[in-house]
């Protein structure tokens, strides 16, 4: 049988941040994403009509792609998706075609059960916060 | 401002059947090449016996009582003033390929700040089995005021 988590509740500390995970955004992710998830918009989808219509920048991702790779940095941690119990987070900045966000979490409290409450976020380079206020509570063994 | 007795408002059920190759697409469009959620030899191996659906799939079987609520015409949000200002998941089992899902879910609340307003959809997710395997909470914001 293969374990797919490595981790041990007990070795856990507060305050311990995770691996942070970054992706520069490219405008096919949200063509594939669209697909993929269902949401063409096309402010995410077409330039013309999110520079010109929207009066955005540029075709922006979307958000719920962007709470889904912070699932994944937080799954890449711990290594069992199924653990992964709960995942909330607040829709902030744009993010435009060729911006790198960083996709973080630490620690913020163990509670019972084996049961650990990560504080997550995303940022751009810039620091502008893309992803705010976010909360993943994991199982770990 | 959009009309409070709006909330508590339903929509569904709404059934959905999990392909197994939609699970490997979200799970590659969202950058995930972890076997789990791809191969079914590598899964056969571990607790699950099969692959898995993201957690985040939930986006797709989950959130459908929301997109008929953005364009419910009795409500009829502005959406050209809505973004989606917040979200979250609560997952209580995971989804393996050929589970049927059924949807359902209510307006849980309308409230106004400033000039905003905001509409949060509830929605849970049970499996074929009626255990609840999924909660989801999506906030939108209407900027100028909401319908």
């Amino acid at each position: 049988m293969t374990e797919l988590c490595e981790l041990k509740y007990d070795e856990i500390e507060v305050g311990q941040e995770i691996p942070t995970f970054s992706h520069k955004f490219d405008r096919m992710d949200a063509i594939i994403y669209a697909g993929a998830g269902g949401d063409f918009n096309p402010i995410h989808v077409n330039p013309f009509f999110a520079k010109e219509v929207a009066m955005l920048p540029d075709v922006i991702a979307h958000g719920l792609f962007q709470m889904a790779l912070m699932g994944k940095t937080v799954m890449d941690w711990i290594g069992d998706p199924g653990y992964l119990k709960k995942l909330s987070c607040q829709f902030r900045g744009m993010t435009i075609p060729e911006e790198t966000v960083n996709f973080k979490g630490k620690v913020r409290e163990k509670l019972e059960d084996n049961l650990l409450v990560l504080d997550v976020w995303a940022e751009k380079d810039d620091g502008t916060v893309v992803l705010k206020g976010g909360e993943a509570k994991v199982y770990l063994p | 401002m959009i009309d409070h007795k709006w909330i508590g408002k339903t929509y569904g059920p709404m059934e959905y059947e999990i392909g197994r190759e939609k699970i490997k697409e979200y799970a590659a469009a969202t950058k995930d090449s972890r076997p789990v959620f791809h191969d079914r030899e590598f899964a056969k191996n571990t607790s699950y016996g099969d692959i898995i659906a993201m957690p985040n799939f939930a986006a797709v079987y989950g959130l459908r009582g929301a997109g008929m609520l953005l364009l419910d015409q009795e409500i009829k949000l502005n959406l050209a003033m809505l973004v989606h200002g917040a979200q979250e998941f609560e997952w209580f089992d995971v989804i393996k390929p050929n589970d049927v899902i059924t949807e359902t879910g209510k307006v849980a609340d309308i409230y106004e700040k400033g000039d905003l307003a905001f509409i949060v959809y509830e929605g849970e997710a049970k499996n074929q089995d009626g255990k609840l395997v999924c909660r989801s909470r999506a906030t939108f914001i209407i900027r100028g005021g909401g319908s």
